[in-house]
């Protein structure tokens, strides 16, 4: 038996699940423009040894092993390679923009020779949001920060992406711009100077580890210090300035090449993601209306039941009857949206593999070219590795001590592992 | 052999290797300009710093928004190896050094050319004599100077007029 406040319940249920029948067919996601953040640029001229140099690796793609995985993530591996390379850039350019930093580079994953390095992980990325896990530490081997930033797209990016393209989730790089500058800011001036000067002598170090190895300390948490500067004039660091000079221009040229990346995928990644954030949403949708017609049209075929037998007036038990037929159409309409999930879902996919072979040869070409590059330049690092030796040992009368560091032939700093 | 000598001869070794270097480095960046120069690229896309637009919400809630950065990130360089071109030069340093420190990387770039002549080698009229240009300016020059398809060369001038116009 069913108490009369229940039935006073199922009745107003039924009642509202009639209402919103017919609104949920007509329910569209409304989002609420997204501020925009701006990264905070230099009103005056930054003193010239506390520019910093900002290398941004490439980003750790995360791609689950497992494929059911990847496909419940909806996570489609060379898109993933793309994004690693791409993301990286428009940090570095929201960085550049700034004017608060030497040089901003995009780097190979194992890159150093920068003063700051920032490091992320993608952990999603869809046309709809992002969320990316971000570590930024210097040359001394501190850890400024690491942070999760997180972000919906900006709607608009999509729009107007022929009059002045942006990406939709500019928020995400100027606020991680703005928390660069807040952890730069904290430091003192001597200590920009600082980092800058380990920078170099690590860099000095790598190559000619017998000459260079007693300028450097590091204190029990691995934190790189200054011990003394090379003498003005020192015929090592001489060269080695020459041999860095070059290292900064395997850096550029491995920049340019994912600056290039950057620009040839940026319409279709832009449109890939455009789409994929309107199936995204059409999907959502579909899923809450399926939700909502089920559950009401079960209310309100339960109370159309109750209403029936409570009734005696036939005008009263043809609108019970109609109460109940409705929710029946109502659940099966809820069931026949899940065809419509599917649909969506299914459409995601083809987008996602559509993209994905797109893209799949612009990856497999920047990585060829990218090892390449680094391969030609391991040769020449070699020799002047040698030359250092041999420079050495003539302007002191004493053999260099050789570890295995000092006879490594990869390049120090662009590509060093 | 002295000690000098032994270093002369280092110091030999070392140029060629840095000739060699230069060079490889010279031509992966020339191409890279002629890609994108050919894919009408030029950093579409990139950018977050679009003030004064019209959007809505102008409430930048963090920064200012807007502002020219002086800060530059231009590359300085010694210039030491005059002929090898290319270099990308040390640590991004501020804008009012780089004046007479660029030389290096020039590789014949600076005397004004004769205007008019569309042949390779030529600078069109408009284009500013590069004292202030920066690598990337300064390899589509080069790449431009150098083209022959006269084509390709006027798309590598446009590029060079484009990144000029934005940087």
């Amino acid at each position: 038996m069913i108490d009369r406040l229940t039935r006073r319940f199922l009745g107003a249920l039924a009642g509202t699940a009639a209402a919103l029948l017919v609104l949920s067919g007509c329910v569209v996601q409304q989002q609420r423009p997204i501020t925009r953040l701006y990264a905070e640029k230099a009103t005056a001229e930054v003193p010239a040894d506390e520019l910093l140099d900002v290398g941004v690796r490439l980003f750790d793609p995360n791609i689950p092993e497992n494929e059911a995985e990847r496909e419940k993530k909806r996570v489609f591996p060379d898109v993933r390679h793309a994004e690693s390379r791409y993301i990286p850039t428009l940090i570095r350019d929201t960085l550049e923009d700034t004017g608060y930093w030497g040089q901003a580079r995009v780097l190979p994953r194992d890159g150093t020779g920068m003063d700051v390095y920032v490091d992320g992980r993608i952990l999603e990325s869809t046309g709809r949001e992002i969320k990316l896990d971000v570590t930024v530490t210097d040359a001394t081997g501190r850890t400024w920060f690491t942070k999760v930033y997180e972000a919906e797209a900006d709607l608009r990016a999509y729009k107007d992406t022929i009059s002045k393209p942006r990406d939709p989730f500019d928020n995400v790089y100027n606020t991680l711009a703005n928390d660069l500058l807040a952890a730069r800011h904290k430091l003192s001036a001597e200590q920009r100077v600082a980092i800058r000067e380990v920078s170099d002598l690590r860099f000095a170090n790598d190559l000619a580890p017998y000459a260079f190895g007693s300028y450097l300390t590091q204190d029990r948490k691995g934190v790189y210090k200054t011990v003394r500067l090379p003498a003005p004039g020192d015929p090592m660091m001489e060269r080695m300035d020459r041999v860095r000079e070059r290292d900064y221009t395997l850096v550029d040229t491995l920049n340019e090449h994912y600056t290039t990346f950057g620009a040839k995928m940026s319409e279709s990644y832009t449109n890939w993601r455009k789409y994929s954030h309107e199936e995204l949403e059409a999907e959502s949708l579909a899923r809450r209306q399926s939700i909502t017609r089920q559950v009401l049209g079960a209310a309100a075929v339960i109370g159309g039941i109750i209403a029936e037998s409570e009734v005696n007036s036939s005008a009263g038990s043809a609108a019970a009857t109609a109460a109940v037929l409705g929710g029946i159409y109502a659940v099966k309409s809820g069931f026949d949206k899940r065809a419509e999930i599917k649909l969506h879902s299914e459409s995601l996919k083809q987008l996602g593999d559509s993209f994905q072979a797109e893209v799949q040869p612009m990856v497999i070409d920047i990585e060829g070219r990218t090892l390449e590059l680094k391969g030609s330049a391991e040769e020449q690092y070699a020799e002047w590795r040698r030359l250092l030796k041999d420079l050495y040992e003539n302007e002191t009368g004493l053999p260099a001590a050789t570890s295995s560091t000092a006879a490594g032939a990869e390049p120090p700093g662009a590509t060093r592992p | 052999m002295t000690s000098e000598d032994k270093r002369a001869q280092i110091d030999r070794r070392f140029d060629e290797t840095f000739a060699v270097f230069d060079e490889r480095m010279r031509k992966e960046q020339e191409t890279l300009s002629r890609e994108r120069a050919a894919g009408g690229g030029g950093g579409g896309g990139e950018g977050s710093s679009d003030e004064g637009n019209s959007d809505e919400d102008s409430d930048a809630a963090s920064g200012k928004g807007e502002g020219g950065s002086t800060g530059e990130a231009e590359s300085a360089g010694e210039g030491e190896d005059a002929g090898n071109g290319g270099e990308a030069g040390g640590r991004g340093e501020s804008a009012g050094e780089q004046g007479g420190e660029q030389q290096g990387g020039g590789g014949g770039v600076g005397g004004g050319s004769a205007g008019g002549s569309s042949g390779p080698g030529s600078v069109p009229a408009d284009i500013p004599d590069g004292s202030d240009d920066d690598i990337v300016a300064r390899q589509l020059r080069e790449a431009a100077m150098k083209e022959k398809d006269p084509e390709l060369r006027a798309r590598l001038w446009e590029e060079y007029r484009q990144y000029k116009k934005g940087s």
